[in-house]
This record gives C-alpha cells, structure tokens and sequence, in this order.
C-alpha cells in the first residue's frame, strides 16, 4: 500500500493543499502552525474515519477560516492498483467516494467497508471516544506528534495477530497450540497449588500434608523409640546394679576377711610390744650393771695409768731440780763478785770525783777571784764617767734654752727685719753727723757722729739749740708702713729674745751650738756607764765578793777532804782539772761496766732461782697428786673388790647384757616384720574401702530397685509393640511421602519445562522481528546494538535496546532518555511495518510527525541512515518537521507548508464564511516538481497553543488530580465536559509542556507525572 | 515309659504387624495367631496328646497389653491338657516383666490354670516326664542357657524312668546368613547342645527358629505353628507342630502336623516388555486365586514398561493391596515409552507439549531421582494430553 497523493480542503488551516507523493521518502517540512500534523490528520482521518461522522470530531476539523465542508481526498495504491479515495465529513451528511483505476465505484458503507478491507483494519465504530480511538488505528505505522516516545510494545500487541501470521510466513518460529496452551495452563495451576513462590510445599496440597504426617510419623518413631530405649536403658540399669551388688557383695566379703586377718597381726603387735617392753627393760638393768663394772674397771685402770704417768713425769723433773740448784749456786756466786767488784770500781770512782771537785773548786774559786777584780775595775770606770755627766748637765742647765727651730725663727725674723730696714732705708733718710760740735738731737735721742739714723718718720733734729731740722723721708705711707714693719719685726725678735733671755741672734746662735756640744758629751757618757752595766754594778759586785769567798771555803772545804794533796798553782790548775776530769771519767766507766756485770749475774741468779723454785713447786704438786691418786687406788679396790673378782663380775654382767640384747632383737625383727605403721594405715583403709564398698552397695541396691520400679508395667502398654508399630507407621509414611514427593515434582518439571519451552519458543518466535529492528538500531547505535523484544502468547511485554557499551543487561525501554526512545520506537514501527509489508504489496507507509523532537539534530543525522534503510527496503516513509534542514542528507522529496492569513480577518464565527480565500501553499522544493495551482502562501490559522487557555490548563490538571491523577482521557474529557477538539488540545499542550504524561489503555490514557 | 505330648514355639502373640498399614487387617493377623492355638488343642486331642511344651517366645513382648494376656490365657485355658512354657528372647522374664505382672498372675489362675510357667532352671516333673527348663532371664544371655544341664544336681529325676525332655530357646547354629529384616532371632543366645551330657536327655524342645527343622539328634525347632513373616528358601519350613513320642533311652518319634492357615508368598518380577504384564496377572492369579484378605506378598518388580502399561500395572497393584492382608512392594520398573508412545508424544502437533516430552524423555533415561520424577511427569503428561 502506497499513498500517492492527498488534497485536504477546508480542513482547519487549510483551504485546499495537495501533497504529491513521489518517492518512498517524503519530507514535509514548515514552521509551526503550518498545518502539518492537520495535513497528516486528514490523511489518517480519510482512511480511518467514516464520513458521517459528527459530533465533536466532525466540528473539530470545520476551518474557521474557510467556508465549506471538509473534504479529503486520497490517491493511493493497494492490492495492486491504484485507488482514488475522497471523503467529505460534513456530518451525517458525509460521503465516501472510492474509486478503483482498473474499474470499480463504491460509495458511503460500502466504500468505507472496501476501504477497511484494503487497509486491513477493523471498522473502528462510532460513540464515544470516536476521535481517540480513530487516532489508534495504524499506530503502528503512525507516530503522531509528541507519540514518539511511546512505548511500542503497546502498538506492537495490537498487531499481533497479523504479526503471527506474517513473522510465521516469514519462517519465524511457530505458537504454541490450543492444546499446549491448555496442558501448560492446568500444570501451571497444579505446580501452583502444591507449591509456594519460594518453592516451598503449599498450605493444604498433598504435599504439604505428607510432609506433615511424615513430620509426625518421625517424631512418633522418635516418641516410640526413646520410650523402649527408656525401658532398655532400665534394663540395663537393673542389669548393671545387680552385677555391682554381686561384685560389691563378694568384695565386701573379700575386705573382711582382709580385715581379720589384718585384725590378726594387730593383736600378734601388741603382744609383741609387751615382750619388747620387757625385754628391754631387762636389756637396760643389765647393760646398766655391765656399765657400772665397767666404769669402775674403768676408773682403777685409769687411775693407775694416771699415777704411772705421774710417775714418770715426775722422774726427769726431779734431775731438773737437782740440775738447777747446782746453776743456781754458780750463779751466786757470779753475783757475789760482780758485786765486790763494782764496790771497788765505786770507791775509785768516788776518789776521783773528790779529787776532781777539789780540782774544780780550786778552779772556781780562781775564777771567782778573777771577775770580782773586773767587777772591781768596771766600778772605777763608772765612778769616773758618772762625775762628768754631771758635770756636764750642770753645764748644760746654764746655757739658754734655745732649740734649733726656735734659733730657725729667730733667724727668720732677723733675715725679714733686716729686709724691712734694707727697703726702710731706701725709703728713708740716713742720718749720719760726720763731724759736728753741735749736739745734734733728734728728739731726746742726741746723735753722736759717725752714726747713722735712718729717718723714716718725721723726724725733727735738733741740731744745737737753735736749729731744728725737719726731715721728712719720702714714700709718703709707704714709709710709714715698713717703719711700722720695721718697728714690729724689731718689737717681735726683742721679745723672742727676751724670752730666751739672750740679747742677739747670734748670741742664740752661739748657745744653740753649745748645747748640742754638750748634749753630745752627756750622751757619750751615757753611752759609757751603760755599757759598764753601771746599774748592775753594785749587785754583780756583791755577789761576785761572796761567789770568790763561797768558792774559796768550798776549796778549803774539799782540801780538807783530802789530806796531803798537793794543789797545784793557779795556772796550773785548769790543767789538773781536766786530768782530774779525765781520771773520773775512766774511773765512772769501770764503774758502770762492772755494775753491769752485777746486774748480769744478778739477773741469772734470779732466773735461776725462779726456774728452780718452779720445778720445784711442779715437783712437788705431783708428788702430791701422786699420792692423791695411789689414794684414790686404794679406795677403789677396797670398795669394788680385788682385781680378780672385779675380772668375774665383768664378763658375767657382759654375757648379761649381751643376752637381753639379742632377746630384744628377736623380738623387734619379729615386730619390723610385721611392720605396725603399715598394719595401722592398712586398718584405716580397710575400714574406708569397707565403709565405701557399703556404700556402693547400698547404692547399687538403690538403682537395682528404681530400675525395677522403672520396669515394673501393668500390662496398658507395650512399649515393644508401639515402637514397631511407629517404625512401621514410618516407612510407610516415608514411602508416600516419597510418592507424593515425586509427584508434585513432576508437575513443578512439567510446569518448568513448559514455560521454558514457551519461551524457547517465543523467542524463536520473535527473533525476525527483532533482527529487522536490531538491523535499524545498528544503523543508530553501531555494530553491537540489538533488540531483544520479548514474546508471550498474550503480546509483547517488554522491549530492550542492548548497546555494545551496555554489556548484557540492556536498557529497558521505559529507562532510555526520550532521544533513545524516539530512534528505538521509530525502529520497532520500521521493523513492524516491514513485517506487515508483504500483506500489503510489500509497501506499507509510515508516518512520522515530529518524531525525533527530543533528538539532536547530531542524532537526526545520523538516524538518516536508518529512514533510508527502511525506504530502500520497500516502505513509504512520510517525515514531518519543522526543522527540514535536519534532514538535507536523507536525499528526500522535500515539501513545505508556510502559514497563510486568509486575505479577511479571520472569522469570530463559522458563519463569516463569504470572503475569497486561499489554500494552504505547499512549496514543493524539489527541482522539477509540480508546482501546485494557488500559490498563494497562505497564513496558518492561530496557532492551537494560543489558543489554550491557562484556566484551560490549570482545569485540566486539577480535574486529572481529583480522580487520583490517572484517568482514560473519555472519561476526563467527559468529566471536564469539553468538546474532544478542545479536549486534544490542551491535553496536548501540556504533555508538550511535561505537565501531563500519556498513559496506555484502550482510547488512551492521560498521567500527572 | 514313654510319653506323647506336642511340641510348639515362638507363638508370640500379640506381635504387631506393624508393617500392615490397615488397621482391620493387623488385627486380622493378631487374632489367627490365637486362633491356632484351638487348632493345637484340635492337634493335641487328635494324636492324645498328655501335655504341650511351648519352647519360648509365647507372647511378642515381655510386656504385652492386656487383652494379649486375656485373650492368650483364654485359648490356653480350652486346651485339655498341661501346657509348660519358658519364657524366650522375646518375652523373657526380666524384670518388670509380664510373668512377674499381677494381671498375667491373675488371668492365669483364673482362665488357664494348665498353664505352668518354668522360670527356674532346675528339673520339673509331670505326669509322664521330666522336664528340663532352661528360660531366658534376660532378652540376651550372655551365658548358655543350656549351661546347667553339664552339671546337673542329684534329684529323684536319676532314678526316674521317666524320659528327660529339655526346653529350650536359642539359637543352636549361626543363623546369621539366614536373618533378613524382621528377624529378631535370639542370636546371641546361643545353645550349644554339643556340650550336653550324652544320653541323659531324651528329647531337646527348641524354640526361637521359625522353620520346623531338625537341630541335633533327638532334638528339633518346631517352628512357629502359623507363620509371621516370609519364608526363606525351600527348607524353611514353618506352620507345623510337632507330635513327639518318646520314651526314656529311646530315640524319639517325631511327626509334623500342620497348623498354619495364612499364606505368605514372595515374588519377584522382571518386566521385558509390555506383553510381560499379562503373564504377572497370570502368576498373581495362580498364587492368591480369588481369595480375599487371606495371603501376604512381598512383590519385587523390576524392568521397565511403556507408560500406559505402567499405569495398569500401577492399577493392578491397587487391586493386589486391597486383597491381600499385606503387600510388600519394590518397585523399581521404570518407565520406557514404546515407540507408538514416543511418537504419540514428541511428534505430536502442539509443539511445546513435544518439546516438553523429549525433554523429559531425554531425563528419564538417565538413573537417579531426577529420572525418576521425569517418568513420573512423563506419566502426568501422558494423561494430560489424553485428558484434554
């Protein structure tokens, strides 16, 4: 089927429009408002709508702007040839005119009954909804404006009959069968009853129940099983405890007969021990006899060994004594005459000290002599020096106490007084009579010649009687004041001079050099006397007389002591007193050599004598321990017998002893044998094991008796019985549990497999369809791209884009962005139309109004390549944009509609219809295309937008959100009680706007977003 | 002097039957092993009878109910003569056992006062003989029950001209071989009549062994007189009492009466094809006839069957369960679609119903329980597509 041309007339904007279809690719382009979907509405509307449609639909497509009907008509070829179709929708008074090329009229029913017939469709009716449902016919191969983003598979399952159909001729797979449909539906429904979504069993299936027994039947098994095991574990019990209580039994036995036996040896110990004691007893009274004799045996042998050993002891010491007594004579000997010696030695010794002592008096006394002579001489000298000192302070006394510093100041004014009367006289007049008789006075002072006068004053001489002089010396005050000075330093050095009580300067002179004359002289005698010891003089001399008169009687004294002895002379007596000196010292020496040797022999006669006294004191004690112990013998032996009859007793008591002792031995070996420690601790632990092995038993009797209780039944049950009949209830239950098992998985395999096989199927099915689409998205989308459309017997329900860059999952139709969207469905509606085609001279149109309105134009080129495709592959592609230009590379017969004013304002009411006007003026662009008559462009009517209102909008929106925002757009349009013109367009102004969406169901369906 | 008397064993009344699902058929099995007991004193009165020894095993349980108690001291009660009973492996007189129980020590006195239980091992005399019992104390005795007759006490028993007949319950023999699943056999009770003293005794009465056969010299299993569970080969041979005459230093006469009345049968088959079938339904009717509620079977079927003959094997079994008192069944056939059945399914017009069913016979052939639930679908599928 090929639509070769359509004219509309007074369809809305348009007058009267031809559009000639030359190609497969028809592109119509124009601006807004030019008419195009108006164009392609009448064209859908003159195949699908019947004439005599009125109401809303038919005034819908009455132009405001031209007088007449609308009318349609369409040239197009079907089955074969080509068609003229003219349809006149002037309500019920509307025609269809249909005309064949090779012979053949239809008109009004008829015509529209061949129309539906060529076209394939259903006579769509009338009544409500009539617009909504008319615009869902051919959606498949009809994308209306804003329809692009609609999701296919919608359009696709309303073809699917003719799908099947032709995907079958096409060699796709085959459907499955009436009867397929039915076994898989009643498995289905049986897999559904036994089992849950999860798998599991369902509550009430055969299943669910057998499970449950089973369940039931193990726990009664179970139940059953622990009961008997229970009375098993009890047999046992009483088993066990009567095996312990035979055991217990004869090991109790056992332990007593240990015990007495034990009981046995406790009793042998005991007597044992009493023998022991005894016999110890005894073993001590005879060891205690054998003691004493042996002590006593002890102590004479021990006493005689003492006195033997004392004896001999004592035996050199007596030749010691005898030995010393011998030394000690010598030495007393040795001593006498070292002592007469040394007496000897001391009488010399003392002669020459008496000599000596004479030697040394006479020499004293000498000496003596001698310095009471000096002392003498020294009086004599002092006695003259004293006589000149005081002679000379006597002097001294006499002369003028003037001091050097006093003489310095006298001096002193003396130079200055002479420098006053030098400067005095300079000033003053000198007076001097060198020869006169007259007396001459000055004042009283009468001058004599040949003295001078200074004058240092006014000064009036006298000269004679008669004759008074007048000198006045020059210098004015200055005069006067070294007159003064002179006067002053005179009066002062007087005064000095007075106080000394000297006349002069040089006079002081003179006795300031005397006294330091004579102070010399004092102090040289000073000097003399002192040297003299003058002071001591007096005392030295005194004792110096008496020293000289001691000496002398100490000389007389100790010649006296020595008669006939010849005192040398005097000067010879220092030397006798050294040779004197001498004798004594040689003298002393032999003295105290031998004194020495007294006190040697001394010395060794008193060691001698001590070593002596000594021994014999040793000698002595011995010997009187000697006889202590020859006592001490004699005692013993009288108490303890003679040596013999202590020799018999001894060896009896030992025999004794050694007796008892082994008496006590025997016993005691017996006893360790026996060994007591252990037979006691053995008693404990009998009387333990005993006590414990009771205890057992005891209990073992206990368990026996409870494990009998435990036994003991009455006969109401079985235990044995009910255990093999919930075994056996078991298996049996397993066993139709196994069955039921088997079964419900069979069904749950065979629903399985079924709805694999549907979709293997399915799959099979669809594959020619989707690799005519995928061969479209390739175009798009590259190499990889593809289309996976899924198939069930009820439609298609879902449709997937699988881009290369995707990997496997693949988008969702409803997920892809409304570009995707648009080449995807555009896509489907090639590929449907491609599969439909062969019904249809292998040519079917396909509309696509602004289609691509959300892709870039970058897209729009390259989808070109897929419009082209679809062309060269037969189909008639019909493109609506407003964007031609988009379009340039596509290579396609190019139409555009420009908007036209009719030449009168346009009519406020369809009865203003009188005026000239002008058709809608397709520009044919196409180089060499028929231009069609009536160029003149005509302006569109007032674009529909404008024409909505917002009231409109906001009513339309608000009514939507009242019934829950979703609604079938009858029952909105009817609840908003608009006409469907007006309905359409607001709902289509605002989907534009994204204010509402599209929805599916039947006549359409409207969503808030 | 000689004697005559009747040797029994393993009764065990009130065993279960745990294994029989139906609750009226149990209870059919129950009451005919009471019922053999009138069958017995028939026996007994028949062949003169002057006492019965039951060798073991008379009850089931050492604790059975009540009514097992009553309903076995009535039955033995109706016996015309004395009836001696030690206890066996499965009743032994443990603890808390029945025979130490007031209600069996009632029920005796008062309905079976012929009834003489030996606990004691020591020799028992009666009328026409000495009785050596050698009773099960414990359900496993470590030591030989028989153990006391090597040494035997001096008694009035010496000089006696009555025979010595022993009673006993064991096994004589490893039967370990011969035990299959509801054996409860007293293998470890093992009697080692070798070890007794040679020609003191006269006849040894055993019990335990279900099969009447012949142990020793002079001395026998009688078996059990109706039988209760599934023969073991060709020499097992069960369902009898055994009519003794015996006399001091002779050898024994020994006759075998039959007592049983329930048929118990094993079968095993082995399909090869479809056409088997006809000859199992032969084989079946032979074995049980037409008759009802009378016969037990252990059936072992193996092979494999087309689908629609499995399915009237699956029928026929029914029809066998609803028969026979028990039916024991392993089956193993599988399920292998004929070529008319192969072709009926995978190469029908409905594809996804073909597709399903190549699958599933693809499954079915291989082992396992995943096979196994595809045959079983491959059935289901089968009646689908011949259901709809």
């Amino acid at each position: 089927m090929r639509i070769l041309s359509v004219t509309v007339r007074n369809y809305r904007v348009h007058r009267e429009l031809t559009v000639n279809f030359k190609g497969p690719l028809t592109l119509i382009g124009g601006p807004n408002e030019s008419g195009k979907s108006t164009l392609v509405e009448a064209l859908h509307r003159a195949f699908f709508l019947r004439a005599r449609t009125t109401g809303e639909t038919q005034k819908s497509m009455i132009s405001t702007c031209w007088n007449g009907a609308p009318e349609v008509t369409v040239q197009f070829e079907a089955a074969g040839t080509e068609y003229a179709l003219t349809k006149r929708f002037s309500g019920a008074t509307g025609t269809t005119r249909l005309a064949k090329a090779a012979g053949g009229n239809w008109a009004g029913e008829e015509a529209e009954a061949e129309i539906a017939a060529l076209l394939k469709v259903e006579s769509i009716g009338k009544g409500r909804g009539l617009s909504e449902r008319v615009s869902q016919q051919w959606l498949h191969l009809w994308a209306w404006q804003g329809d692009g983003v609609r999701n296919p598979t919608e359009y696709a399952t309303e073809q699917k009959d003719d799908l099947v159909k032709r995907l079958q001729d096409s060699g796709g797979g085959v459907l499955q069968s009436a009867l397929d449909a039915r076994i898989s539906q009643q498995f289905a429904q049986e897999s559904a009853a036994i089992f849950t979504q999860a798998g599991n069993p369902k509550a009430g299936s055969e299943l669910e129940k057998a499970e449950e027994e089973l369940a039931q039947a193990v726990e009664n098994d179970r139940r059953a099983a622990e009961r008997l095991n229970k009375l098993q574990e009890e047999a046992n019990n009483f088993e066990q405890a009567a095996q312990d209580i035979a055991r217990l039994t004869h090991e109790l036995r056992g332990l007593d007969e240990q015990k007495a036996a034990l009981q046995a040896k406790l009793t042998e110990v005991e007597q044992l021990r009493g023998v022991e004691s005894d016999q110890a007893r005894d073993l001590t009274t005879a060891e205690s006899k054998h003691s004493t004799l042996k002590q006593h045996e002890s102590a004479i042998g021990n006493a005689r060994q003492s006195l033997a050993t004392l004896r001999a002891a004592l035996e050199p010491k007596s030749e010691q004594v005898k030995s010393l007594t011998a030394s000690s004579e010598a030495a007393h000997k040795s001593a006498t005459e070292a002592g007469r010696r040394l007496d000897e030695a001391a009488e010399k010794t003392r002669l020459c000290r008496v000599r000596r002592d004479l030697a040394s008096a006479c020499v004293r006394r000498d000496e003596r002599e001698a310095a009471l002579k000096e002392l003498l001489a020294r009086e004599s000298q002092v006695l003259s020096q004293s006589t000149l000192l005081e002679r000379l302070n006597t002097e001294l006394a006499s002369v003028p106490d003037v001091t050097i510093a006093k003489l310095g100041k006298l001096e002193g004014l003396e130079t200055e007084l002479r420098g006053c009367e030098a400067g005095l006289r300079a000033m003053a007049a000198g007076i001097e009579i060198t020869a006169g008789t007259v007396t001459v006075r000055m004042g009283d002072q009468v001058l004599s010649p040949g003295e001078l006068h200074v004058i240092t004053e006014n000064t009036e001489l006298t000269i004679g009687e008669q004759c008074r002089l007048k000198i006045s010396p020059g210098g004015g005050t200055a005069l006067q004041d070294a007159r003064a000075k002179v006067q002053q330093l005179r009066s002062e050095l007087q005064n000095q001079l007075d106080a000394i009580g000297l006349r002069s300067v040089a006079a002081a002179r003179d006795a300031v050099a005397r006294r330091k004359e004579l102070l010399g002289d004092i102090r040289k005698a000073k000097g003399s006397l002192e040297t003299l010891k003058a002071d001591e003089l007096p005392n030295d001399l005194a004792k110096a007389k008496a020293d000289a008169a001691a000496a002398t009687a100490e000389m007389e004294r100790r010649a006296g002591q020595l008669p006939g002895t010849v005192i040398p002379d005097e000067p010879d007596r220092a030397f006798w007193l050294t040779s004197e000196d001498r004798a004594l010292d040689v003298a002393e020496r032999e003295e105290k050599e031998a004194k020495h040797l007294r006190d040697t022999a001394a010395q060794a006669l008193k060691s001698a004598d001590a070593e002596l006294q000594a021994y014999r004191t040793e000698v002595n004690e011995q010997e009187r321990a000697m006889e202590r112990v020859s006592a001490q013998i004699e005692l013993l032996v009288t108490t303890h017998g003679q040596d013999a009859a202590r020799a018999l007793a001894l060896s009896e008591a030992a025999q004794a002893d050694q007796f008892a002792a082994a008496a006590l031995n025997g016993t005691r070996a017996k006893l360790t044998a026996l060994q007591p420690d252990l037979l006691k601790t053995d008693h404990v632990r009998l009387n333990r094991a005993l006590e414990q092995t009771a205890d057992a038993k005891r209990d073992a009797e206990k368990r026996r008796f409870l494990a009998e209780a435990a036994l003991r039944l009455d006969g109401s049950e079985n235990p044995q019985e009910a255990r093999a009949l919930a075994a056996a209830r078991l298996r049996s239950v397993e066993k139709l549990h196994a069955g039921a098992r088997r079964k419900a998985e069979a069904i749950r395999l065979l629903d399985r497999l079924y709805r694999e096989q549907q979709q293997a199927l399915a799959d099979e099915f669809t594959q020619p369809l989707a690799e005519r689409i995928s061969a479209y998205l390739r175009c798009l989308f590259g190499p990889g791209a593809r289309a996976v459309m899924t198939f069930s017997p009820d439609g298609f329900t879902e449709l997937k884009l699988i881009r290369p860059t995707e990997g496997l999952g693949g988008g969702d139709f409803d997920t892809l962005s409304g570009g995707a969207k648009e080449q995807v469905a555009a896509a489907v509606r090639l590929a449907l139309a491609e599969i439909l085609a062969p019904a249809h001279d292998n040519c079917l149109p396909v509309v696509l109004d602004d289609a691509f309105a959300y892709s870039d134009p970058d897209r729009v080129q390259i989808l070109q390549r897929m419009l082209d495709l679809a062309a060269s592959r037969g189909l008639q592609l019909i493109i609506l944009t407003c964007n031609p230009s988009d379009y340039a590379a596509l290579g396609a017969q190019q139409i555009t509609l420009r908007p036209e004013l009719p030449q009168t304002a346009p009519a406020s009411s369809p009865s203003n219809g009188a005026a000239q006007q002008g058709p809608t003026a397709p520009q044919n662009e196409e180089p060499g295309a028929d231009l069609p008559s009536g160029q003149d462009e005509l302006e569109a009517s007032v674009p529909h937008s404008a024409l909505v209102t917002r009231e409109q909008r906001d009513q339309f929106v608000a009514c939507l959100a009242q019934v829950g925002g979703k609604a079938s757009n009858a029952a909105l349009r009817e609840r908003l009680g608009w006409g469907e013109d007006a309905y359409r367009t607001v709902k289509e102004d605002l989907v534009a706007a994204g204010q509402v969406l599209r929805g599916k169901g039947h006549g359409g369906s409207v969503i808030l977003p | 002097m000689s004697t005559r008397f009747l040797h029994t064993a393993d009764w065990q009344l009130g065993k279960p039957f745990a294994r029989v699902s139906d609750p009226e058929k149990r209870m059919a099995l129950q009451r005919e092993r009471v019922a053999v007991i009138d069958r017995i004193g028939l026996a007994a009165r028949e062949s003169k009878a002057e006492f019965i020894v039951v060798a073991g095993d008379l009850f089931d349980s050492p604790t059975p109910s009540k009514n097992t108690v009553a309903a076995a001291c009535g039955a033995i009660g109706k016996l015309e003569c004395p009836v001696l009973v030690i206890p066996g492996n499965h009743d032994h007189a443990g603890p808390g056992t029945l025979w130490e129980q007031p209600f069996f020590l009632h029920e005796r006195e008062s309905l079976a006062p012929n009834l003489q239980v030996l606990l004691k091992r020591a020799p028992v005399e009666v009328d026409t003989a000495w009785i050596f019992p050698c009773p099960l104390l414990r359900r496993a005795e470590a030591a030989d029950p028989t153990a006391w007759l090597r040494a035997l006490p001096d008694g009035p028993w010496l000089s006696s001209t009555k025979p010595r007949i022993v009673l006993a319950h064991g096994a004589t023999e490893q039967f370990g071989t011969r035990l299959d699943e509801e054996d409860e056999s007293s293998a470890t009770n093992l009697l080692d009549l070798s070890r007794l003293p040679g020609s003191v005794f006269d006849y040894v009465a055993l019990g335990d062994w279900h099969g009447t056969y012949e142990a020793g010299p002079n001395a026998w299993y009688s078996g059990t007189p109706e039988l209760d569970r599934f023969p073991k080969g060709g020499d097992y041979n069960p369902g009898k009492v055994l009519m003794v005459e015996v006399a001091r230093g002779q050898t024994p006469i020994v006759n075998e009466i039959l007592t049983r009345r329930f048929g118990w049968h094993e079968l095993s088959f082995d399909f090869s094809g479809d056409a088997a079938f006809d000859v199992l339904r032969d084989t079946l009717e032979k074995t049980c006839g037409g008759r009802v509620g009378e016969d037990l079977m252990r059936l072992t079927l193996k092979g494999a069957l087309g689908v629609e003959t499995k399915g009237k094997l699956q029928a026929l079994v029914e029809s066998l369960g609803a028969r026979l008192l028990r039916l024991d069944i392993e089956d193993s056939v599988r399920i292998a679609p004929t070529a008319d059945e192969v072709r009926e399914l995978a190469e029908r017009p409905d594809p996804v119903t073909a597709r399903v069913a190549s699958r599933l016979m693809e499954m079915a052939a291989a082992q396992g329980e995943e096979a196994a639930v595809a045959q079983a679908a491959l059935c289901e599928l089968y009646s689908a597509c011949h259901a709809h």
